[in-house]
């Protein structure tokens, strides 16, 4: 047995696994020392691993559980057309939106965001319900139009 | 591809938490995804590193939140200030891209799923390793992201230093990727191959099948009938995507595109005089006083601290050679305000504290706490012609909100560089 083969024996992999983890870990590692210096490093530290946290057993989940229970998961083949899809995408987009803007949208950064810009942030929720409900709209607009082409070229 | 993460017919991957039933998961995909984010990620990172180099970190500590970089900082230069839009190009690209790869983020996360719940979890040293960094990949792409976002909606719910935490943030996530793209690469562009684009975008549900399940470790083994097209689901993505991009951009772009962005911090109007433009921190948010800013306000002007070569009155500034440039006020939250600022150049300020050709200058400011009361700007930065100490803007006096009596304007800087209730200047030739 060579060398090699007996490091990718013991190791699992190749030497540019070995190479790419080594770097990997320098560039990542030496930045986790300079935030481990800082006095917030904890925080840094909870939250970095939260984020993975958050989104696989929190969001990820969410969003099946969502999916599924609406039923859009299963498909009739014998169905004569897929509205589910047109309620999962404005659904997506709408849930997409209010996560990337919810501290607007709920209002959770309130009072600092209209100190700081001097406008009310109390006009974000409203114009969230608008945009869903147009998203839904043309959605439900765009399967009519199907729908009755479908039935005309029938 | 390493035999120990082969898992084929043979070794089915199923997960305690039960089977992956999603017709549409496989190495396409995913891959698919992969070659968006590996573009759009490295723009990212670019514009971001860049945005902290515009921030001079260099000149002294006064402009720099993360003293103790080390080597993180090699690549510092002396941010230009030509073109006048370059800071404003450089932050709208980071954070409108950063909000619109968040969809494929997402997707990517889904289409990859199974392999968290892996099952043995580990299997080989190197497997242990790998796994290890991709936490540090997943945790630093979520984490980068959430704290942008949380930063420019204003909701400071962290406990840490948004810009330490961001920066070292993101080289960690940047080590990560490098490794993960090396390795990943020729899986990748396998992937791409395995199905034809152009064929899939052709391919309605109805004749959409699960991927052969050999070689694949993403495919499920008892797939359910599909209930979207791949092709669909591409475009929910690149719709989410696009419908992102309509509700941020406009905040950078401006002009009619502002009010159409609805959900951007920074989408709205204040009206239509000359100082109804984004404020950045109300004069009463940072407890800037009536009495401090009315008649009695004078501009010092020094070369050296504590000795001051004069003594301004606004008018006593309003009599100088003014002059005028449209020149934008872009945010490190990516929103952006083109304008017209009329004031006394910088320069010429240099001049009359008797030091024409300065290396560095500090300006300060009637703010006492918070960030960037005050700020160091470089020799470039002052002898450009178009940089103001900013009197007017659109013809009129500067608002309170937009720093009355006095305030900085320079082409390219940060918009926190642009310090407002200017006065005090002092012009050195060395860091102090």
């Amino acid at each position: 047995m060579s060398a090699l083969a007996r490091v990718r024996a013991h190791y699992g992999a190749g030497p540019l696994h070995a190479l790419s983890m080594a770097a990997c870990l320098a560039i990542s590692g030496f930045a986790a020392l300079k935030i481990g210096s800082q006095s917030y490093a904890l925080g840094v530290g909870v939250w970095f691993v939260g984020s993975a946290v958050a989104h696989d057993f929190i969001l990820f989940p969410l969003y099946t559980v969502i999916d599924r229970l609406t039923g859009a998961r299963r498909r009739d083949r014998s169905a004569p057309s897929g509205w589910k899809n047109y309620v999962r995408a404005p659904a997506a987009i709408s849930g997409l939106a209010l996560v990337v803007y919810a501290p607007l949208i709920l209002g959770f950064a309130g009072s600092t965001y209209e100190d700081i810009t001097a406008l009310p942030v109390s006009v974000y929720l409203g114009r969230w319900l608008l945009l869903t409900g147009l998203l839904f709209a043309v959605s439900g607009a765009v399967y009519a139009v199907r729908v009755g082409v479908a039935g005309l070229s029938r | 591809m390493p035999k120990d993460e082969h898992t084929g017919p043979d070794s089915p991957t199923t997960s305690p938490l039960g089977r992956w039933r999603s017709p549409l998961r496989g190495l396409w995909l995913t891959s698919v995804l992969s070659v968006v984010l590996l573009g759009g990620m490295v723009i990212v990172f670019a514009t971001g590193l860049f945005s902290y180099a515009a921030y001079n970190p260099q000149l002294g500590t006064l402009n720099d939140f993360t003293p103790d970089k080390g080597i993180l900082g090699f690549y510092l230069f002396n941010w230009p200030t030509e073109p006048s839009w370059l800071y404003r190009l450089n932050e709208g690209v980071h954070v409108t891209l950063g909000i619109i790869l968040i969809p494929i983020v997402l997707a990517k996360l889904w289409s990859v799923i199974p392999k968290l719940f892996v099952w043995p979890p580990v299997k080989s040293a190197s497997q242990a390793v790998e796994r290890f960094t991709l936490l540090l990949l997943v945790g630093g792409v979520l984490f980068e992201i959430i704290t942008g976002l949380l930063d420019i909606q204003y909701w400071y719910v962290f406990p840490f230093s948004f810009y330490g935490a961001h920066f070292y943030g993101a080289w960690v996530t940047i080590g990560a990727f490098v490794a993960h793209v090396v390795l990943k690469l020729p899986r990748m562009v396998a992937g791409l191959r395995s199905r034809s684009l152009s064929h899939e975008l052709r391919t309605p549900l109805a004749r959409t099948e699960p991927g052969p399940f050999t070689d694949d470790e993403l495919v499920a083994e008892e797939p359910d009938s599909p209930s979207i097209s791949r092709r669909g689901l591409l475009g929910l993505v690149g719709g989410g995507s696009a419908a992102l991009f309509f509700l941020t951009a406009g905040q950078t772009i401006g002009g009619p595109f502002r009010s159409l962005s609805v959900l951007a911090p920074r989408g709205r109007n204040y009206g239509s005089g000359p100082n109804d433009f984004a404020i950045n921190k109300t004069a009463a948010y940072r407890r800037i006083k009536a009495s401090d800013t009315g008649s009695s306000w004078r501009l010092t002007v020094a070369s050296q601290a504590g000795e001051a070569a004069a003594t301004l009155s606004r008018d006593d500034l309003l009599a100088m050679e003014l002059h005028t440039y449209q020149l934008p006020i872009a945010c490190v939250e990516g929103w952006s305000t083109v304008q017209t600022w009329t004031g006394v150049r910088l320069r010429d300020l240099a001049r009359v504290a008797g030091m024409p050709e300065p290396e560095l200058l500090l300006v300060e400011s009637l703010q006492t706490g918070g960030e960037f009361g005050s700020a160091l700007l470089s020799r470039e930065q002052v002898l450009d012609p178009k940089s103001l100490l900013a009197l007017k803007v659109n013809g009129a006096d500067l608002s309170d909100d937009h720093g009355f009596p006095a305030r900085v304007i320079v082409p390219a800087a940060p918009g926190v560089h642009n310090t407002k209730w200017v006065n005090r200047l002092t012009f050195q030739k060395e860091p102090a």
